[in-house]
């Protein structure tokens, strides 16, 4: 553009000509065209900057309560879990120590302390429906029933106040069912290894066991306690009743 | 020249968003000690003190019992823990060693003979409960 006065050349930024030295009426109004629009880009990108802020301020707490909620989900159901994540985990150990654990569960067997052969299996988490513990299962099964046996018995011989001892006997003959039903050996023709010779002499350890329990505690007959296996539920009771009467 | 410095104003939004954090925070808290106490159920043992009341009760049979649950747990002998352990273990093997010396199964009842000398090492204290247990079993020797 051209100075009106002098006619030099003048440029929009010029605030006064360079050539005559007076003031720039054109570029006087540029210069406050261009003040009031950069004032009101400042103000508009600091209302951005204010809006981005406030926005990545809610995202970022939303997204920490999201991964909070995801937290307290994962423990809670870790917490109902906590069983069977012990319990896979005690499997798992006791599928990779198979033939250590299995060493000591027939050490138990041949030394019949069936006892310890039931605490063994709880607290390494054996499952004798898996391979390799299959051949346990009868042993397993029975050693429980009579491990319960053996307490209901004994709690009938040091009876204590609190021990009533009519539920006592429905808990004994409760138990000889279960006992009587985990030695048949026909439900575990289906697990391999599950009818061998330790295993049957095992039952017959402990059937004997509960039979001299009865027969030295409660003064049953042989052929009573032969018989208990054959009698009802409700039968064995009074059977037991009376012998307990009988001692008393 | 005081430089007028404006209070920035928190959106309620974030107010409220802050509020959930700190719940989520205490239910965070209350999540794991949850968890923890599920996984220390799991591990259940018995203590001196339920070994305790039952011998004050005479239930020898339930010593037994809790003495094998706390093997299945793996807790340890420590304190005045081993000597129950060792009524228990007293009461079992003199409960079979009966049982075998009366039917004259003379190699079991050794056996069992041998466990209640080596459980009445282990009562320390309480061996005067041995008598008893003899006493309730009707084991005269």
């Amino acid at each position: 553009m051209k100075c009106p006065y002098c006619g030099g050349n003048l440029s929009l930024e010029d605030e006064t000509c360079p050539h005559c030295g007076r003031l720039n009426e054109q570029a006087r109004q540029h210069v406050k065209d261009m003040k009031h629009y950069k004032g009101e880009f400042e103000h508009a990108k600091k209302h951005v900057y204010i809006a981005t802020n406030r926005y990545t301020k809610v995202v970022v707490r939303v997204v920490i309560i999201a991964i909070l909620f995801f937290a307290i989900i994962v423990l809670y159901n870790l917490g109902e879990r906590s069983y069977s994540i012990v319990r896979s985990i005690g499997q798992y150990q006791s599928k990779r120590h198979a033939a250590e654990y299995m060493k000591q569960l027939d050490q138990y067997i041949e030394e019949e302390e069936f006892f310890a052969f039931t605490t063994f299996c709880n607290e390494h988490k054996i499952d004798c429906y898996e391979e390799p513990y299959m051949r346990y299962i009868p042993v397993k099964r029975t050693a429980q029933n009579y491990m319960n046996l053996y307490e209901n018995i004994m709690q009938l011989v040091c009876p204590t106040e609190y021990q009533e001892q009519s539920s006592q006997i429905e808990q004994m003959t409760e138990n000889l069912d279960y006992f009587y039903s985990s030695m048949d050996m026909e439900q575990y023709e289906y697990y391999e290894g599950a009818d061998s010779e330790s295993n049957q002499r095992a039952l017959e350890t402990m059937e004997h066991n509960i039979i001299l329990l009865l027969q030295t505690y409660f003064h049953i007959s042989e052929e009573e306690a032969e018989q208990l296996k054959e009698l009802s539920q409700a039968k064995r009771a009074v059977l037991i009743e009376e012998a307990i009467i009988g001692e008393e | 020249m005081k430089s007028k410095r404006k209070k920035e104003k928190k959106s309620p939004v974030i107010i409220v968003l802050d509020i959930i954090i700190v719940l989520c925070c205490i239910g965070l808290i209350m999540a794991a000690s949850s968890m923890i106490r599920s996984f220390q159920n799991v591990y259940y043992s018995y203590s001196e003190d339920t070994f305790y009341y039952r011998l004050l009760e005479g239930d020898y049979p339930s010593m037994v019992r809790l003495y094998y649950e706390n093997e299945e747990n793996d807790v340890k002998e420590e304190g005045d823990l081993g000597e129950y352990y060792g009524v228990a273990k007293y009461f079992e093997a003199a409960s079979y060693y009966k049982i075998y010396e009366e039917s004259g199964d003379t190699v079991r009842a050794n056996h069992q003979k041998k466990k209640m000398e080596t459980a009445l090492k282990e009562m320390g204290d309480l061996s005067a409960e041995a008598d008893r247990i003899k006493e309730q079993l009707d084991i005269s020797e």
